[in-house]
This record gives structure tokens, C-alpha cells and sequence, in this order.
């Protein structure tokens, strides 16, 4: 069958600003030229023109987190036990029957940033878009965030989901959600002030710690949710399979029949 | 669509212990766990103390030194060489047209082959005729070698078969994209290929299968796992790579799905 596929994932890449100070990923990039004579040392007695054109194989060191781009947060990321005191599952233990599932779109680019979505939120605008929320659909959240792509501001925008908003999608039975933002949470510097005020610690963090009662995983830094309708499509993002990793990267993409 | 009644994992594990690269180029995992991290999580909120915190935990996360080719990835042709034959440029990890990563499969059993062998178009047909497989264009080809047995021991790096530039060819030629492997390389383990040069001083059989991407651009995934628990055909992969700028490869979770 005729497919389409609408890429969901931002680049991992040094310019573009998708994470807080200290935090960013380093690429190094060796070109055909720079490893010649890398390729020639495993074949003793190989001069580089032997190479077609002298060329050798290009490759790149990165140096990065689990975190970095488009990827996939495991429950052990958020708390060291989930389902109220089983062990976290990491990245690697994620079923794979999770990551390849109907998906939804839910449209908050217009709550400002640092706003914390609500249950009812959730509920208003699956009844805006005629959606019957489905155990194991992957929730997508479009935000401000999409927008400030590519801009400083990137990381402090789009809105967050809170707790009872996270809690009202595992409860139907979803195990993954995402979000184009840089977290599943409200930027930092927005919570921060709010605690601030409040000194109310409840607040920190509170979309992911949702996951202490109901084990379950979110992509962070999607990227083009626009493109999406609200809902009529597959999505697929399985996770790069890091040994008892927290996270891992993922090229998430939406499949549409044609 | 039809979802998937069952996935079948070919990826291997990115990890510290097992060897599936050499020395020079070993991925390097530092892992920090959430009770590590609650100073870290507190330094972005002024005044939140450790224990308001669940548990006193914050956050878990690893850093990462490694490069694009360690674990199961999916190279570019530009890994390959800077143009092809037409001198067009070769493409990226992030260029790659999404719409191959998600094809039907079709695997090839060379295990029973040597070491170091190096496949032959001959070879291939021989394969699909005995499996009785209809090669179609953008078939996502994966290649079943000893080197899957070595898993986990230090015979990995040199085991297996390797494709050549005959055999990559014959595929390519035929309109497949995307092929694998569960070797170290698509082409035969350097240690073989060495011996067989020192003989030969036959240059042309230096990465000839990846340099077949000169004639035709066509990605490669290296390093899968599990391929003895598929079938011959009757089954799709997804294998999307990480949209990594201007990389000569993606790390990717290879996964196989039946109906």
C-alpha cells in the first residue's frame, strides 16, 4: 500500500539552540579527505591513491546525552520506581508494541508559555477535534515550542502538561505521549517563578513524576507537529536501544495511508 | 493501516561491555542516576532542598561519547564517498527519503558460508530462487551472517561474510535502497580482506561493497541482531535513522514487523 510519511523529528546538530546551557550536543565531523589514511592502516601495505580518489570514509564523534534531539524518555528517567513501587523500566525494556500506534494531535499553541494544561484542557480539546481517546494511541502535544524553533527562546516556550493532565491520558491507557517543546513539563523558568511564589515543591517536575503511579514514556522535541491533522495517521518511534538508559534518540515520523 | 501483531527487536544493544567495534572506536556510557541528580534538578528552582523531592530523586540520564557508527545504524551514502557517479553529491543520514525506511523485508542465510567470504551476485540469486522471493524494488534486503553466532565474543569483528560490489549491485540494481547486515561491516570483516591484499595487491577489493554506492546510492544498516528469528520474507522493517546534520550515518532501532 501507498504510503506518506511526515517526518516529526527535529536534527540533532551544534547550531540550532534545543537545549539549556552545558547541555547541547557536540558533533565532530571528519570528511572523506581527514581519514584517508585511517582507512589505509587496517590494510598494511595500502597507499591512500589506492582509494578511489584518496578518499576515505567520513564519520562523526558525538558527544552527547540521552536527552539531546528527538527522543524517547523511559520511566526510569522520572523516578527510579513506577506503577507505585515496581521498578522502572529503561529505555531498553520499552515494548515495542507501545512505539508504533494510532496517533492524536492535540492543538495548545495558543495557552501561553509555561501554562501547566489541565485535565480538562485535555478533555475540551479531544471533544473539539471529535477524538474517542483509545488505549495505547500516542498523544502528541503541538505547542508554542513548534513555533520558537530555531530561536533562543526555544527552550522557555510552548506550555507544559501537569500531573492531572498526564494522569487523564495513562488512565485511558496511554503508555506514550509527546511533545514538540523541550520537555513534557512546563519550561523551567516559567515553574520556577511559580514556585517562587507558591513554595509549593508539588510543582517541580510534576508531568514527569506522574509516571511514579502510572509507568509510561513521552517524546520531547518533536519537531513540525503543524504539518499533522488531529488524528488519522500512524506513528512510529522506537528508541535507539541503550543498555539500562534513561532515554533514548528516535526518528519519530507520522505514516499516513494514501 | 494494520497495526502490527508482533514486532521482532533487530537491534543490538548500545552498551559499555560488549565489543562490536575496535578499540579506537568504542561508544563510552557515563550513567547518572536520579538520586545523583537531586542538586542538579534543585539548581533550577531557587530554594527547593533535596528532600521535597520524591524520594529525594531527581532526575536519571546518561552522557554519551561515541560515534554515528557504533550499535545497529543505518549508514548514508555519503559515509561511502563525497559523489557518485554522476558526481552528484551523496546523501546524508538526514536526507535520506523516509519513504525507504519502512518496506517489506527480505532475508538472505549466509551463514553457513566462511568467514571473510565475499558474496557474489551469483550468490544472491541463488538465495532468492531458493527462498522463492520476487526481489522488488525498495525490498529492504538484510543479510544473516555467522557473525550473528559470535555476539558477545571476540570473534565478533572478524566473523561473518561480506557483500561485494558484485552482489551490492545486483541489488541496487534491481531498485533496493536499503539493505543490512548483522555483521561489523557490510563488506567482509578488514582482517580477511587484509590477507586476501597482501596476496593480491588488488585494491578493488578494498570496501568495494560500500564503494558500490559510487554506481548506485543506496543505504546500508550494519550491526543487526536476531535476524535467525525471521523468516525469509513475509515480514516489513522500519528503520528510521536519527536526523543527525549532514551525518555519514544514524543510529536507528531496527525493528521487524509481521501482520
Amino acid at each position: 500500500m501507498a504510503r506518506a510519511f511526515v517526518d516529526i523529528s527535529m536534527h540533532l546538530e551544534n547550531d540550532v539552540i534545543s537545549d539549556p546551557p552545558g547541555y547541547g550536543p557536540e558533533i565532530k565531523y571528519f570528511t572523506h579527505q581527514d581519514t584517508a589514511s585511517d582507512v589505509t592502516a587496517f590494510f598494511p601495505g595500502l597507499n591512500e591513491v589506492d582509494l578511489p580518489e584518496g578518499e576515505g570514509w567520513a564519520i562523526e564523534k558525538v558527544h552527547l546525552i540521552t536527552h539531546n534531539g528527538t527522543h524517547l524518555d523511559a520511566p526510569y528517567h522520572f523516578h527510579s520506581t513506577m506503577d507505585k513501587g515496581k521498578e522502572s523500566i529503561t529505555i531498553d525494556e520499552v515494548p515495542l508494541d507501545w512505539c508504533f500506534r494510532p496517533g492524536v494531535k492535540l492543538d495548545f499553541r495558543s495557552l501561553e508559555d509555561g501554562y501547566i494544561v489541565t485535565a480538562d484542557d485535555v478533555e475540551a480539546e479531544l471533544d473539539r477535534i471529535g477524538h474517542d481517546l483509545q488505549p495505547l494511541e500516542i498523544v502528541v502535544v503541538n505547542t508554542a515550542a513548534g513555533g520558537a524553533y530555531g530561536s533562543d527562546h526555544y527552550v522557555s516556550s510552548g506550555c507544559g502538561m501537569g500531573r492531572q493532565a498526564t494522569l487523564y491520558l495513562l488512565e485511558r491507557g496511554v503508555r506514550v505521549t509527546g511533545t514538540d517543546a523541550w520537555s513534557w513539563d512546563a519550561p523551567f523558568v516559567h515553574t520556577k517563578d511559580k514556585y517562587a511564589e507558591t513554595g509549593d515543591a508539588s510543582l517541580i517536575w510534576e508531568g514527569h513524576k506522574a509516571g511514579r503511579e502510572i509507568g509510561y514514556c513521552h517524546l520531547e522535541k518533536l519537531h513540525n507537529l503543524e504539518a499533522l491533522p488531529p488524528d488519522g495517521f500512524e506513528i512510529a518511534c522506537f528508541p535507539v536501544k541503550i543498555r539500562g538508559a534513561s532515554a533514548g534518540w528516535t526518528r519519530a515520523v507520522a505514516i499516513f495511508d494514501k | 493501516m494494520q497495526l502490527p501483531t508482533k514486532f521482532v527487536d533487530i537491534s543490538m544493544m548500545l552498551d559499555n561491555e560488549t565489543v562490536t567495534d575496535p578499540d579506537v572506536m568504542r561508544p563510552n556510557i557515563e550513567y547518572m542516576k536520579g538520586a545523583d541528580n537531586a542538586d542538579v534538578i534543585c539548581s533550577f528552582f531557587p530554594g527547593l532542598t533535596t528532600d521535597q523531592l520524591p524520594d529525594g530523586q531527581g532526575w536519571a540520564w546518561e552522557r554519551i561519547n561515541l560515534v554515528t557508527h557504533n550499535g545497529t545504524h543505518l549508514d548514508a551514502p555519503y559515509h561511502f564517498h563525497t559523489h557518485d557517479k554522476n558526481d552528484k553529491p551523496m546523501m546524508t543520514i538526514d536526507e535520506i527519503p523516509l519513504d525507504w525506511c519502512f518496506r517489506p523485508g527480505v532475508k538472505l542465510d549466509y551463514r553457513r558460508l566462511d568467514d571473510g567470504h565475499v558474496v557474489t551476485a551469483q550468490e544472491v540469486e541463488d538465495e532468492l530462487d531458493r527462498i522463492g522471493h520476487d526481489l522488488q524494488p525498495l525490498d529492504i534486503v538484510l543479510v544473516n551472517t555467522r557473525a550473528s553466532e559470535c555476539y558477545g565474543t571476540d570473534e565478533f569483528m572478524t566473523a561473518g561474510v561480506g557483500m561485494g560490489r558484485e552482489a551490492t549491485l545486483y541489488l541496487t540494481e534491481r531498485g533496493v535502497r536499503i539493505t543490512g547486515i548483522d555483521a561489523w561491516g557490510w563488506d567482509a570483516p578488514f582482517h580477511h580482506t587484509a590477507k586476501k591484499w597482501e596476496e593480491t595487491k588488488d585494491p578493488s577489493i578494498i570496501w568495494e561493497g560500500h564503494y558500490a554506492g559510487i554506481d548506485n546510492q543506496y543505504c546500508h544498516l550494519e550491526k543487526l541482531q536476531h535476524l535467525e528469528k525471521l523468516p525469509a520474507n513475509g515480514f516489513y522493517v522500519a528503520c528510521f535513522p536519527c536526523k543527525i546534520k549532514d551525518a555519514s550515518a544514524g543510529w536507528t532501532r531496527a525493528v521487524a514487523m509481521f501482520d
